[in-house]
């Protein structure tokens, strides 16, 4: 039986690192003695897969994730999950999950960058008016100059007390842009100028249409 | 509590210094008498790896009245935000500064990590000599199996722990929180534990110095202390607190999974080795508890893995039961079981197909000296033939890989014993190509590695000169040049860092000094390559007026005053010395299972001394 899980991870263990938080859901079900589905092979492991890895320093309201279990859990089974979590990380909701992952269907995620430089609005307007925004993109092969225009689709200022908050929707999936290389963007448009970042949390998973993934 | 966060989003590996895991303690600061942190002088991988921690941390924190916390040193890279933004040293649990605590506990682990013991007093903002600590500031204290040579440390810590502390901390809080109801002065805490057995506060002792300005002697300066002062052992180790959850670290540590502790001490007696002797006598758990705990803790922490842990392992009674116990619990709840190195006979090899079912990566065998003259010299207990057969044994059960330890610079060590070594690992590999073809792997790899012997205190070996960097290297390049084999393969330990730890393993008080002068010079991590500076260590030796080599290459005789013997470990220095000349005489010592030797652990009610009795 799979079930798809939408989670949580606060500003504490914002750190936890994709893999280690692989572990942290492989020992909660451990912990409330879960009936998982193991891989077959050498080294057997839980079936757990991610909707898209969050970045170490970003916390999250709305990370998913997908569970194979032996069978259906009853509610106490999820109740016991989701107080075996460990602080910090919340288990949100549930749903079954017949068909094949949704997760394929994910284009965009939206990040709530917290700045305590102040922005105007006529930055952003200007920045997103670019047609070609030139990146070095690190990945595994080495780097790359990418064109991460069209990875941005908005790009909005929110009012919010004493700092900026900025709120980006930015291209997940494959491949995908993360707040950071926006933020170096942003600071080279910005004459020198640097930008005194003070969190980033990423809010939703959105599908091409602009509709929630789960 | 500290804002850290802003200094967070800098570091590599933030995790280290957030706190919060699962099965982490936390109270109420205003609502406890004593507050504790907890502090290893290593960086939080290696720290949170350790199980005398974890028992520690637990079995305090079950006292209404005490919070202990956890403190690792930082990692450079947060060091230098913490220093910049003024951030003092903090407890991982309530991130308060520790300098408003009452205790600071380190455990001395390694000697290449007391830098990193003064590093963290002066960013904690307290000072570093116990002198200068006034009223109101934290007391400072030390244990682990460095504290039964206390004396370099000894200007810096206001008392040592020596043995369990288990034992001894119950009634070190008691006394400290009647003390702090009582209002009394600070000196008057420490007149108050003086008496506590396992307790060494090195200012009620002087030490001595002759004409030449070297050590002479150490006594009391006062006449209510003792003039040898005993370890601490816990009795009944199977009916001793054992914590049934651990904390569970966000990030991969480094011995991450866990572990079992199955006895304590070592009935072997190997000649060099300092753990076997500080931790008589022998005490072992039961199978069906340590089952029982193993059971608990996987239910507690979620780990998927277990270990057992002791020194020498295979010589744990019940390990076929325990074994056994543990197997038909790990299949069913998906657990695995990592098995420490093993003495390699049919019952290890049986078991390690069980528990490795895939894996037969390598096997390790520890015969530390290329001769047989050698190893009985150090009371090692293995012979060519036994490697062989284990290795043979390995190799029909499609074994590849061996890997080989062994020591140079021992005692009495010659050419031959070096090129010995490199004998003996062409042998292992010849033996593999004896193993019929159709039963052993592809291909053979046996790596020799090799390290440099360091004399310890408390060893039939604490006499013994040291060689130097020199001399090791020539051994090195010696035993290099006679291995020719492309299936062995050659690592060995640079000398530096083993002559270092050769000075701070038998060294004096005025080595405060030099500790002193290093920490100046910045030296920190000292275990670690990337940081160690020899040189720099140099320099803090000549500014400090001492001469390293005056504690490594010079043999002691039997009649010397050393800087540990007011410390009472268990193991007496007759027995030592019997010891020491029988290792001249290249006499084997049975172990405490055939025969007791008489050690004089047997004052501590040891177990295996009553049996025979
Ligand atoms: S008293 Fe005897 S049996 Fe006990 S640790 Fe010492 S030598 Fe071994």
């Amino acid at each position: 039986m799979k079930y798809i899980y939408t989670f949580s991870k606060n500003q504490r263990v914002q750190y936890v690192s994709h893999l280690d938080t692989l572990r942290v859901f492989e020992r909660a079900m451990r912990r409330a003695k879960l009936p998982a589905s193991y891989s077959q092979g050498f080294h057997p492991h839980p079936l757990i897969t991610f909707a898209q890895p969050l970045g170490v320093g970003i916390s999250s309201k709305s990370e998913l994730v997908e569970i194979v279990f032996e069978r259906p859990l009853c509610a106490e089974e999820q109740k016991r999950f989701s107080s075996s979590m460990p602080g910090g990380f919340g288990l949100l909701k549930y749903c079954e999950n017949e068909k094949k992952s949704p997760f394929a269907a994910l284009e965009w995620a939206v990040y709530e960058i917290c700045i305590a430089t102040p922005i105007s609005k006529k930055l952003l307007d200007d920045f997103m008016k670019q047609e070609e925004i030139l990146m070095l993109k690190r990945s595994k092969k080495g780097e790359k100059q990418v064109n991460i225009r069209p990875m941005i689709q908005s790009l909005e200022l929110v009012p919010w007390e004493n700092a900026t908050v900025l709120k980006a929707v930015l291209k997940a999936g494959q491949p995908s842009l993360k707040p950071e290389l926006l933020l170096q963007a942003l600071e080279q448009n910005m004459a020198g100028g640097e930008l005194a970042l003070q969190s980033i949390c990423r809010t939703a998973l959105l599908d091409g249409k602009g509709h929630p993934v789960v | 509590m500290i804002e850290i966060e802003p200094l967070l989003h800098k570091v590599q590996k933030a995790a280290r210094y957030t706190g919060g895991e699962l099965n982490s303690v936390m109270k109420e600061a205003a609502q406890v008498t004593t507050r504790f942190a907890f502090c290893f002088p290593d960086v939080y991988e290696i720290g949170m790896s350790h199980l005398g921690m974890k028992i520690l941390y637990h079995l305090l924190n079950e006292r209404e009245d005490t919070w202990v916390e956890r403190v690792f040193a930082p990692w450079e890279d947060m060091e230098t935000e913490m220093r910049q933004a003024d951030v003092p040293l903090f407890a991982l649990e309530s991130r308060d500064p520790i300098s408003a605590f009452d205790f600071i506990g380190f455990t001395l682990q390694y000697e290449m990590s007391y830098s990193n013991i003064l590093n963290m007093l002066e960013l904690a903002d307290i000072p570093l000599r116990s002198a200068e600590r006034k009223e109101g500031m934290p007391f400072v204290c030390a244990g682990g199996p460095c504290a039964f040579n206390p004396e370099p440390l000894a200007d810096f810590i206001d008392f040592f722990l020596l043995g369990e502390g288990e034992e001894i901390w119950p009634e070190v809080l008691d006394i400290f929180a009647q003390w702090k109801a009582s209002k009394a002065p600070r000196q008057a805490f420490l007149e108050q534990i003086a008496g506590v057995q396992g307790i060494y506060i090195p200012a009620f002792y002087d030490v001595q110095w002759d004409e030449q300005g070297n050590f002479a002697g150490l006594t009391p300066n006062r006449s209510d202390v003792p003039d040898l002062v005993q370890k601490r052992i816990i009795r009944d180790l199977d009916r001793v607190y054992f914590p049934d959850k651990l904390v569970v670290p966000y990030m991969e540590i480094v011995h991450d999974r866990v572990m079992l502790e199955v006895f304590r001490g070592c009935i072997r007696g190997c000649r060099f080795c300092q753990a076997g002797m500080i931790y008589r006598p022998v005490r072992e758990k039961d199978s069906a508890t340590l089952c029982n705990y193993a059971e608990k803790l996987i239910a507690a922490t979620g780990y998927d893995e277990i270990s057992l842990a002791s020194l020498s392992t295979s010589d744990y009674t019940q390990l076929p039961t325990l074994m056994e116990g543990l197997l038909s619990f790990s299949e069913k709840e998906r657990v695995s079981l990592s098995l420490p190195s093993l003495r390699i006979d049919n019952f290890s090899l049986d078991l390690m197909e069980k528990v490795q079912k895939v894996r037969k990566s390598g096997l390790t065998f520890a015969p530390e000296a290329g001769t047989q003259r050698l190893r009985d010299v150090i009371n090692k207990g293995i012979t060519e033939e036994d490697l062989m057969r284990g290795a043979r044994l390995a190799f029909e059960g499609g074994w590849s890989h061996i890997k080989l330890y062994f020591m140079i610079g021992l005692p009495t060590e010659t050419e031959e014993d070096i090129l010995g070594i490199a004998d003996l690992a062409q042998k292992v590999v010849d033996t593999f190509y004896t193993v019929d073809k159709s039963k052993r792997a592809k291909f053979v790899n046996v790596t020799v590695s090799v390290s440099s012997f360091v004399p310890k205190a408390f060893t039939p070996f604490q006499w013994e000169a040291q060689d130097t960097i020199k001399r090791l290297k020539e051994k090195q390049k010696l035993l290099k040049e006679a291995i020719h084999s492309r299936h062995i393969t050659y690592n060995y330990h640079e000398s530096y860092v083993s002559h270092l730890e050769g000075v701070f393993a038998r060294g004096d008080r005025k080595l405060c000094r030099v500790l002193e002068e290093a920490h100046k010079l910045g030296c920190k991590y000292d275990g670690w390559d990337e940081f160690f500076v020899y040189g720099r260590w140099m320099e803090a030796f000549e500014k400090a007026g001492v001469d390293p080599m005056w504690y490594t290459a010079r043999k002691r005789s039997f009649e010397e005053a050393l800087p540990w013997a007011h410390i009472d470990c268990g193991v007496v220095a007759a027995f030592l010395r019997r010891e020491c000349e029988r290792a001249y005489a290249e006499k084997v010592t049975p172990n405490c299972r055939e025969v007791c030797s008489g050690c004089g652990a047997q004052r501590l009610d040891c177990i295996e001394w009553r049996k025979k009795q």
